[in-house]
């Protein structure tokens, strides 16, 4: 099979890797994913139709949004097509991870590496829930997922309170800086790209009071490429972002004297 | 003869009530934000974070950034004596952008001053590049449509290379370098924007007396003693200091050098020495006011500031343009 | 103070347009520069002022090389009225008048110096006015009174009176001609030869390979004028002065 979507490509990186006949381009992008020596061996595709072809495929899978153009030409050129959803939460990832395990025969691989990334996350929740941490993940040019969208799903799971969606925001939202003083989260983490050159959407994220509204805990820099997918990768993610709650002593920025509570 | 008292007068005036609106635009700009609108905040310590880190620096640098657009308009205009000069339509601003881009997505703005070198760099070569193409004589039409072919090929390059560029989100970046913004500008910005922009008005607002002389021609002037060459330099250095350095951390904003010195040369007697301080005051003023409308614009993302401009601009370019071709063909 | 052309040539680009020329103007007189159409009479003006380069020659006034005056020096000894003088901004009338005082460091003018110069051009009905709504004629005055403003010892004017009303012509030349009596030079060009027999001292006559200089009473002689104009003419005297009467084109001595 050929995945045309870079979350597909790692997740069947983990379950079937020997199936894959083809991964996006992306996955070729020098990361330090565990997944990615394995995925770097497959030919890469930029979800043309000639290369799809030429790679014969019995199949097609791909993400639930992108590729459009591909996805119509499918069905008409007899290649089948098989979308996976993007999740909003846990139950729907590993929805996910289980749907491509019957495509792919391999389910007790994927019961395996729900039941790990389950049993992780408990542990890690249990150490950071009781911080009570109101933390907010920044995105570039300053999106911020409130309910409804993985990334809450993600931060709830860690036992961590979503700023976003305290702030009542709902699913993707963005925001300016003025707004983000007055919400003054706990933590900020900041998923960072590993890009040539500069582009305004990062620079967003440096600007320096970032660095000086987050009360408790300095800014957090996390690879973006760690949080982008549902793969055992958030666990690693999750444990840097233990580390820097429990390890790292609370650091009172300057503003904190003048906090009223 | 009017006693130079009386003109002292009026001129003093006109720069007071300039300065007064400026003053009470940038308050206003400090009073203003995105989502909160215009209020009188409480005085916390979020507050003090938001004036100082967030709406200072916005306020300084669209103030900076419209004094160099207007007064470098006016210069311009007065130099070529064509009204419809203007950094922007003369393709400055866009060469500017042109070359920042290059800096900024290719890996050679590791340091902070590279960029607006770059953008400095890149408004001298539009200039150059715009006086080899008109010389200083051309009639109005010429210089304009020099002007609209850089602008329309460094718009060009500056698309073709954000979609090159190796960073994904460069592509986002477009309509900041087409249209201009003050949102997310930090202190720093501001520090490393004055220096130039500072020498360059200073260049510029040393060009009035030379101004008034060479709307008698340019064999007049040279009559006069108006070392055209020397004044050729210091129009162009001082345009791509100004121009250059505002381009490249608030992107191209259009218009604000066409119309700023347009509506105050009536009040300046017509004298284009005379139209330079007002015009840079006017621009600061405008632009310190264009931003807070921007700010007080229905949420989402932000509209660019060169929209508001061009939205303004450019019916009056149309006007403007109307009134010229019919002074030039039916005198 | 004396402009002395030694030997001078000027032109553009491949053209040479004045050749050789050499001329002394005398503080005191008020010189014509005469000559058909295109043969070089604003040209030699703006060779003189150094508007363009010296070919070959040296302009010199009192032995010192105007061309290698600092700007500022050489526009407080030559004054300079181009052809067909505009102003590009609708400016008051007394402010373009002052810009004249450019050459020393100031665009402010006394009031006794815009007085005269006012006086002598006629335009004191005019001080206040946009300069851009004159009529041709109005704005030759003013623009000539802008020269005068620079009260250079050396004027040089480009068709000082074209365009203007017979009753202009005259009061603009005898203004001229007493501009010249405080020690003044008065260079101008001129079409009009009656009015270069009865106010100019000197002429100088341009022709296509030679040139002319002398007292303007004996040089504007029948056959000066065939060579150099094309034009039959007598030249008699009326109530003690020179004047040419019964032009017509001339038929033969056409110059080649």
């Amino acid at each position: 099979m050929v995945s045309v979507n870079q979350c597909v490509d790692q997740m069947l990186g983990y379950l079937a890797p020997e199936q894959l006949l083809s991964v996006t381009w992306l996955s070729h992008a020098p990361d330090d994913l565990e997944i990615r020596p394995v995925l770097a061996k497959i030919p890469a595709n930029h979800a043309h139709i000639e290369e799809i072809l030429q790679a014969k495929p019995e199949e097609v899978i791909a993400g639930q949004y992108g590729a459009p153009g591909l996805k119509s030409l499918l069905p008409r050129l007899g290649i089948p097509l098989r979308e996976v959803s993007l999740p909003e939460d846990f139950p729907q990832l590993y929805a996910n991870w289980r749907q491509l395990a019957a495509w792919t025969h391999s389910e007790s691989r994927a019961e395996h590496i729900i039941a790990a990334m389950e049993s992780e996350f408990q542990s890690l929740a249990q150490a950071i829930a009781p911080l009570k941490v109101r933390a907010l993940i920044i995105n570039p040019n300053g999106w911020v997922a409130g309910a409804g969208n993985f990334q809450d799903a993600y931060l709830h799971k860690l036992g961590l309170i979503n700023q976003a969606k305290t702030q009542g925001i709902m699913g993707w939202s963005e925001v300016d800086l003025e707004a983000l003083v007055r919400w003054s989260p706990d933590l900020i983490i900041v998923p960072r790209s590993h890009y040539d050159g500069q582009a305004r959407a990062t620079l967003w994220m440096e600007h320096p009071i970032l660095s000086r509204i987050s009360l408790r805990y300095p800014l957090l820099e996390l690879d973006a490429e760690h949080l982008s997918c549902g793969t055992p990768e958030l666990l690693r993610a999750g444990r840097q972002i233990h580390h820097h709650l429990t390890v790292k002593p609370d650091t009172l920025p300057a503003f904190q004297t003048r906090h009223p509570d | 003869m009017p006693s130079p008292v009386a003109r002292l007068h009026s001129r003093s005036a006109l720069l007071i009530s300039l300065s007064l609106v400026l003053i009470a635009a940038s308050l206003l700009s400090l009073l203003t934000g995105r989502g909160s609108g215009l209020a009188w905040p409480e005085w916390d310590w979020q507050t003090q974070l938001i004036l100082w880190e967030i709406r200072l620096p916005r306020t300084v640098l669209a103030a900076v950034s419209g004094a160099v657009l207007g007064l470098a308009g006016a210069v311009l205009q007065g130099w070529l004596r064509n009204p419809l000069a203007d950094p922007g339509i003369l393709g400055v601003s866009s060469s500017s952008a042109l070359v920042a881009v290059v800096a900024m997505y290719f890996g050679l703005g590791s340091l902070a001053w590279s960029i607006p070198l770059a953008g400095i760099l890149g408004a001298l070569v539009g200039f150059r590049v715009l006086l080899m193409l008109t010389g200083k004589e051309s009639g109005i039409l010429l210089i304009i449509l020099a002007g609209a072919a850089i602008n329309a090929f460094c718009s060009a390059m500056t698309a073709l290379l954000l979609n090159l560029a190796p960073n994904p989100f460069a592509m986002q970046d477009m309509l900041f370098w087409m249209m201009g913004s003050f949102e997310h500008r930090t202190l720093d910005h501001v520090l490393l924007v004055l220096p130039p922009a500072g020498i360059g008005a200073y260049l510029l607002l040393r060009t009035g007396r030379s101004l008034n002389i060479l709307s008698l021609g340019h064999d007049t002037a040279r009559s006069l003693g108006v070392s055209t060459d020397r004044l050729y330099w210091q129009i162009g250095l001082g345009c791509a200091l100004a121009v250059g350095a505002s381009v490249s951390t608030a992107g191209v904003i259009g218009f604000v050098g066409l119309i700023v010195p347009h509506l105050l040369r009536p009040l300046t007697r017509w004298e284009p020495g005379q139209l330079l301080l007002p015009s840079a005051l006017g621009g600061a003023a405008l632009l310190v006011l264009a931003d807070i409308l921007v700010r007080l614009m229905p949420e989402g993302p932000e509209l660019r500031i060169g929209v508001l401009t061009a939205l303004l601009g450019g019916p009056f370019f149309l006007g403007l343009l109307r009134h010229v071709r019919r002074q030039e063909f039916m005198p | 103070m004396t402009l002395a052309l030694h030997d001078v040539t000027f032109g553009y680009q491949d053209r040479t347009i004045v050749s050789g020329l050499s001329a002394a103007f005398l503080t005191g007189r008020v010189v014509a520069i005469l000559g058909n159409n295109g043969i070089g009479k604003s040209t030699l003006l703006k060779g003189i002022l150094g508007l363009i380069p010296t070919r070959a020659g040296h302009v010199m006034i009192d032995n010192k090389s105007v061309h290698s005056m600092p700007p500022a020096q050489r526009a407080q000894r030559l004054a300079y009225l181009e052809q067909q003088a505009s102003c590009h901004w609708p400016m008051p009338v007394e402010r373009v008048i002052g810009l004249g005082r450019h050459p020393y460091g100031t665009d402010q003018i006394d009031d006794a110096l815009l007085e005269q110069v006012m006086q002598m051009t006629d335009t004191h009905a005019l001080a206040k006015r946009p300069v851009t709504q004159l009529s041709g004629g109005e704005r030759t005055r003013v623009m000539l009174a802008r020269a005068l403003a620079v009260d250079a010892p050396i004027l040089l004017a480009d068709e000082p009176v074209a365009g203007l009303d017979p009753h202009h012509q005259i009061s603009v030349m005898a203004q001229l001609r007493q501009w010249t009596l405080a020690g003044r030079t008065v260079i101008l060009t001129l079409h009009d030869l009656n009015l270069a027999l009865h106010y100019c001292d000197d002429v100088l006559l341009l022709g296509k390979q030679d040139f002319h200089f002398g007292d303007a009473d004996s040089l504007l002689n029948p056959g000066i004028l065939s060579r150099f104009f094309q034009i039959e003419a007598k030249v008699t005297e009326v109530d003690g002065q020179l004047s040419l009467v019964n032009w017509r084109q001339a038929t033969v001595n056409k110059q080649a």
